[in-house]
């Protein structure tokens, strides 16, 4: 066989898949070391002595049980995609419980070749396994890989081939007992003849009466009796009875580092401290390390500038042509690139709270505090990667295993502060609070925070009665952070604003330009231009607001786009290139001044940007996630009203005071 | 006894989990059924349990510990023994 073969990439959430996956594809998906971090599956097609092969990472999975949507999809693709061969990727230093999944998929009838993943770290824990017991109490194919290391990659590719080309498979069968196997030997008997597949018909058997609901529905037959627990038990009771003699303890290993470190970091008093420490560490890095490095990258931009100016001037080009060079394109998208380091600093650090398995204990450390809200803990993952960026966040939401919650936390994502809002509050306090931008920066995050919770509370107390699923989360081993890791997924990140940068900001920067050089009757002064227009019709509704002038209602109608082009418009409106330069900020300063803001104004204008409609992607994944254009269309409008709510409060209550 | 008045770095044995059955299902998923053993690692993080079960490292909120019935490992030990010596 020679065609395309389909290998199926199943395991326990967090036991490496995806570093597996991306090792043979060369796929740079993210990874991180907290259950959950794939949410749908991914395909990458690769060749092998020949053969292609089409890998299929899917989202980690306990059981094949339909309790959550990554259950169902992966169940469903075994079924209905039939892979020629499951890949069943077992964590080895947690061998006892990744088998429970690998007895159900052996129930299902395909042909499985366990991969065990992680060799080392069980080796470092003074595990030693006998892979020869195991294969035997099994009758498996079991290959030894370490997807971090690239170890046994080979092996396993064979050993699909193998496997493919074998003609008969003859798993082993667990014995649940003469009542049990009396039902299911009578079921199969009746599930003969509804024409499934001969090979799932067990299994469909088992899950009837696990009493699985889907099953029920697909197959329309009733069971009486109630097997789950039994059925469950004698999995378990199964690998107990093998368990022993495949892996031997050489150290006394009860109390693992991690579970030494977890005492001091998830502990009643010291947890919460800790957290805070660890954000502010996050910010520290992404302001000080991060302003370090757009200060060296100005130098760069600045000398950059004066050479096109200069180039231009040398080919005698058309001034509107040097305007739409200069001022559009080096200013709109020049002006948003300047921050890429600060950007590439938070991811960063993000990363590495993830990657060192961090990122799972904040749920754990949170979930007092968010249970009083009426959210599980596991609501403040999707939060803090807001920080980071809103699609990719609201798309971790899927961890939650409440549907309500899950639309909560999707809906209150979208106010903690992203990427792309930093380069407005960088902006605007470099030239409104010149010595304290950090600080203002920090009360906008912790704003952002704020407004979530008060916004969630809201929303618990009308979307969502009722009890909040309590908390099961598995914690991962801590790692050490990997270089590697840290460094592909901040530059998958770094590239993406860069793209966007050279797509969308620079297509709105020429927009925006364009807008504002021309009106229905050519060309003509900015105040007079469509863009001036435009802003003018809608400044109104920001009067009470304290920024009722064009140029700040043009700039947040173009923000919606994406929060950048709020910043990269201001550089249009302006005409300023080089924001980090001080001669600039001073011509900035005075032309807002002019236009009538003030610190006042300006704080209530970020707060505005914080807090006003998600950008059009993630407005894309809120649809995508809730399957709704409802909740889409209501993301936008109540965000919205959020917005000019609080920036209003803030603007009207500061005025008493200033 | 139930599990939420466990004491650190003590093994346990499940006897009864009394919980709804999609909950008793994700328990399941994780490892925890009748008879296995499990150990508390931290019973100090204000509201949650970090325990060991076949080998993974499972938190779990209150709200689940109270109602997972569950026998000390030491006292089953002792237990036996002194029917052993009755006997």
């Amino acid at each position: 066989m020679s065609g395309n073969m389909k290998v199926a990439f199943i395991g326990n959430p967090n036991c490496g898949k995806t570093t597996l996956f991306n090792a043979y594809t060369g796929a740079k998906h993210k990874v991180g070391n907290w259950p959950g971090v794939t949410v749908e599956k991914k395909e990458g097609t690769i060749v092998y002595k020949g053969h292609k092969m089409t890998l299929v990472d899917l989202p980690g999975v306990y059981s094949l049980s339909p309790y959550s949507m990554e259950e169902i999809l992966t169940r469903e693709y075994i079924i209905d995609a039939s892979p020629d061969v499951v890949v069943n990727i077992i964590d080895a230093s947690n061998l006892e419980r990744n088998l429970y999944l690998t007895l159900q998929l052996i129930e299902l009838g395909k042909p499985v070749i366990l991969a065990l993943n992680m060799m080392d770290v069980a080796k470092n824990r003074g595990l030693i396994i006998h892979i020869d017991q195991l294969k035997e109490a099994l009758n498996l194919p079991v290959i030894e890989v370490i997807a971090t290391k690239k170890v046994g990659m080979d092996d396993l590719l064979q050993e699909i081939l193998e496997t493919v080309r074998q003609e008969s498979y003859d798993p082993i069968q667990v014995n649940y007992g003469e009542e049990i196997e009396m039902e299911i030997s009578k079921l199969t008997t009746q599930l003969g003849n509804k024409l499934l597949k001969q090979d799932t018909l067990r299994w469909h058997a088992i899950k009837l009466l696990e009493r699985d609901q889907e099953i029920y529905k697909k197959l329309n037959v009733q069971v009486i009796g109630h097997y789950e627990e039994d059925i469950a038990k004698g999995k378990y009771d199964y690998i107990s009875g093998f368990i022993h003699q495949v892996i031997e303890h050489t150290a006394d290993n009860d109390e693992t580092a991690s579970d030494r470190v977890d005492k001091v970091i998830t502990n009643r008093f010291a947890g919460l401290p800790i957290f805070m420490a660890m954000m502010l560490a996050v910010f520290a890095f992404t302001f000080k390390v991060g302003n370090y490095l757009a200060g060296l990258l100005d130098i760069v931009f600045g000398a950059f500038g004066d050479l096109v100016s200069q180039l231009l001037v040398g080919i005698d080009a058309a001034q509107w042509l040097s305007s739409l060079i200069v001022d559009g394109i080096i200013g709109g998208v020049g002006g948003i690139l300047i921050f890429l380091p600060n950007i590439a600093c938070l991811f960063t650090a993000i990363s590495i709270l993830e990657d060192s398995g961090y990122m799972a204990r904040v749920a754990l450390i949170m979930d007092k505090f968010m249970r009083k809200l009426g959210l599980s803990g596991k609501a403040f993952i999707p939060m803090i990667l807001g920080f980071g960026c809103s699609v990719p966040a609201i798309m971790t939401a899927r961890t939650l295993e409440d549907e309500r919650d899950r639309l909560i936390a999707i809906l209150i994502t979208p106010f903690m502060s992203c990427s792309a809002r930093l380069p407005i509050y960088i902006l605007f306090s470099r030239i409104f609070f010149p010595g304290n931008e950090v600080l203002i920066a920090f009360s906008l995050y912790l704003l952002g925070v704020v407004i979530a919770i008060l916004v969630a509370l809201i929303f618990k107390k009308t979307l969502s009665k009722g009890e909040t699923a309590p908390l099961i989360l598995e914690l991962p081993a801590y790692k050490k952070p990997s270089p590697l890791t840290i460094a592909i997924y901040v530059w998958e990140k770094v590239k993406g604003y860069m793209i966007k940068a050279g797509t969308v900001i620079f297509v709105a920067s020429i927009i925006i330009w364009f807008i504002l050089a021309f009106n229905l009757s050519g060309k003509t002064d900015i105040t007079h231009s469509i863009g001036a227009s435009i802003g003018q019709f809608i400044s109104p509704i920001f009067v009470p607001l304290g920024f009722g002038n064009w140029q700040a209602s043009l700039s947040l109608i173009a923000g919606i786009m994406g929060k950048e082009i709020v910043v990269s418009t201001m550089s249009v409106i302006y005409g300023i290139g080089d924001l980090m330069g001080d001669g600039d900020t001073t011509q900035f300063m005075a032309q807002l001044v002019a236009a009538g803001f003030t610190q006042l104004s300006a704080y209530a204008f970020m707060v505005f940007s914080l807090l006003y409609t998600p950008c059009v992607a993630a407005l894309g994944v809120i649809k995508k996630e809730t399957n709704s254009w409802k909740w889409m269309i209501f993301s936008f409008v109540y965000q919205l009203a959020v917005a000019w709510l609080v920036a209003m409060v803030v603007y009207q209550i500061g005025r008493l005071f200033v | 006894m139930t599990l939420d008045q466990a004491v650190n770095s003590e093994t346990f044995i499940v006897k009864d989990i009394d919980q709804n059955s999609k909950m008793k299902k994700r328990l399941q998923d994780m490892g925890l059924t009748k008879g296995a053993r499990i150990k508390v690692i931290s019973n100090n993080t204000g509201g949650s349990f970090i325990l060991n079960v076949r080998g993974s490292r499972v938190a779990l909120g209150k709200a689940i510990t109270e109602h997972i019935q569950v026998e000390c490992l030491h006292d089953r030990v002792l237990g036996l023994k002194t029917v052993v010596q009755a006997g």
